[in-house]
């Protein structure tokens, strides 16, 4: 689904990613594990066309992402949701609005988005939530909020960058559960974290980043650094 | 996905952002408001101007070609008629020595010594022909048709001297004034346009940092670019919009209140046209263009500049 081909990356001097080759398959749950500047986020940027490659290619499908063209990133951005440590959310738009933005800006119908978005709301276990604005509500349920906004347009990716960073343990696990599930309903998962404990206990595949290269890359790994 | 809905959703956050940061608004459209004063003052004066002094020009800018005593009451028909079809020419008014002679005696009919010395030539007031021009410009170059070669054997008296006159000084100096409103006013004009592009450019761009989170959102979940780009642009047509009625709304009551007096002020009932009529709608237009060519080249600048997509 997702293939780096010899890909690298660099900001002036900085090697951000170093002849990186990777293979994420279609309904595969990646966790992406590395020191912070190790190239995991840089990596995530080149996926939604946010940078290009300097070497290398990178394939979404059949694809090619530093090929794309810039009124063509939208369309790409729209089969990919995205989630954040930082969340994100608009402060003056409630959960449904922050939901429903998303789908406004792709030009979806207001009835369809009547009908959606309290669908992706229950999905996230929001439901109770619909009216509450940002501030009202946990760290917690504003990463599920922005995690529905990331499923609105029912993306075949997710990516997830730090999504538990601002949680504590008992928010972040109820996240990874969230992801876990999303993921069992066919949806492929990227996620980079520092959580070793959740990590471990996904009991999925792990890459390990380190310096700009993949040095661990194992079904079922563990946190390794 | 339909671009009706599209451009619905872009016009609407575009009022939204307007009203909800009122007075950002209102100060860059309190901006564009003076730029279109002053290019209302200019227009009006200007027009004004021009209308009063075509006004005079009907009354003091008239070439005046005195026929001499040789010339036939064939040739003058003919002459007449030839000067008629000189481009530039509005009209021509032949005066007979008949009726020049009734027109001198009506005017000294109070001095009989004058209307003694009249009966002692037999072609006492030379006949003539009054030139008008369409444009105040044209004048100079009529003028010198007239004391030109081929008009000689009519306009050159006993004593070799031209007897085409014309009123050039006063012409000139009418000429130098709109040349100075002119110039005076595009100089003003274009220090406040700039200055307009400047205070909407730094608008927008305040505005793009201001909400650079939603923007950065909008990229994330696939907003196209025009998306993003648009409701910066509708908030900067905004500005001019409301700038363009407020200062209509203004002018058109000032206008209204002042015009009868303005047209008495410089005898222009004889134009047999309103004020409002003859500036008001040139204005309104003039405005539209104006303040929205402004916003959009600012808003353009602002956001190719500082929105990053």
């Amino acid at each position: 689904m997702i293939k780096f081909d010899s890909v690298t990356k660099t900001y002036g001097k900085n090697i951000a990613l170093d002849d990186v080759t990777l293979e994420i398959h279609k309904g595969e749950f990646i966790s992406l594990v590395g020191q912070s500047g190790a190239g995991k986020s840089t990596l995530m940027s080149l996926i939604i066309g946010e940078e290009r490659p300097d070497k290398g290619k990178i394939f979404i499908d059949d694809i090619d992402v530093g090929q794309i063209r810039m009124s063509d990133i939208p369309y790409l951005r729209r089969k990919i949701g995205v989630v954040f440590q930082d969340i994100k959310l608009l402060p003056n738009r409630t959960a449904f609005e922050n939901i429903a933005f998303a789908l406004e800006v792709s030009g979806e119908s207001p009835l369809m988005i009547k009908k959606e978005v309290p669908k992706i709301l229950e999905m996230v276990g929001l439901e109770e939530k619909t009216k509450a604005f940002p501030q009202e509500m946990s760290g917690g349920e504003k990463q599920r909020v922005a995690i529905a906004r990331a499923l609105a347009h029912k993306p075949v990716l997710l990516l997830a960058d730090e999504p538990t960073g601002n949680l504590d343990s008992i928010n972040a696990w109820e996240i990874i559960q969230l992801l876990l599930r999303i993921n069992k309903s066919g949806t492929t998962v990227v996620l980079a974290t520092h959580a070793k404990d959740l990590v471990n206990s996904i009991k999925k595949r792990v890459v390990t980043i380190e310096k700009g290269a993949v040095v661990y890359d194992r079904e079922k790994g563990k946190y390794v650094l | 996905m339909s671009s009706a809905l599209d451009a619905k959703r872009v016009i609407k956050s575009g009022f939204t952002h307007f009203f909800r940061n009122i007075w950002v608004s209102v100060a860059a459209t309190s901006m564009v408001v003076i730029t279109l004063f002053i290019i209302s003052t200019i227009l009006i004066f200007y027009t004004l101007t021009v209308l009063s002094i075509n006004n005079s020009t009907d009354k003091v800018g008239v070439v005046t070609a005195y026929f001499n005593t040789k010339t036939t009451d064939k040739e003058m028909e003919n002459i007449t008629a030839e000067i008629q079809a000189i481009p530039g020419v509005k009209s021509v008014d032949f005066v007979s020595n008949d009726e020049a002679k009734q027109r001198f005696i009506e005017r000294h009919k109070a001095e009989p010594g004058w209307l003694i010395s009249l009966q002692q030539f037999e072609k006492p007031v030379p006949a003539s022909v009054s030139v008008k021009a369409t444009n105040l410009s044209d004048y100079s170059g009529i003028y010198n048709i007239l004391r030109g070669e081929r008009y000689a054997p009519y306009f050159v008296n006993d004593q070799g001297l031209s007897t085409v006159k014309d009123n050039q000084k006063v012409i000139d100096k009418l000429h130098k004034i709109i040349d100075f409103i002119t110039r005076f006013g595009i100089i003003l004009a274009l220090i406040f346009m700039l200055v307009t592009i400047m205070v909407t450019f730094n608008t927008i761009r305040l505005t793009i940092y201001n909400r650079r989170e939603e923007v950065e959102i909008m990229r994330l979940v696939g907003a196209t670019n025009w998306f993003i780009r648009w409701p910066f642009m509708i908030e900067g047509i905004m500005y001019a919009i409301f700038a363009t009625f407020f200062t209509s709304l203004v002018l058109f009551g000032l206008l209204y209140l002042l015009s009868a007096r303005i047209e008495e002020f410089l005898s222009l009932n004889s134009l047999g046209t309103s004020l409002i009529n003859a500036l008001f709608w040139r204005i309104l237009l003039i405005n539209i263009v104006a303040s929205v060519g402004l916003s959009i080249i600012a808003s353009t600048i602002a956001i190719r500049r500082y929105l990053k997509i």
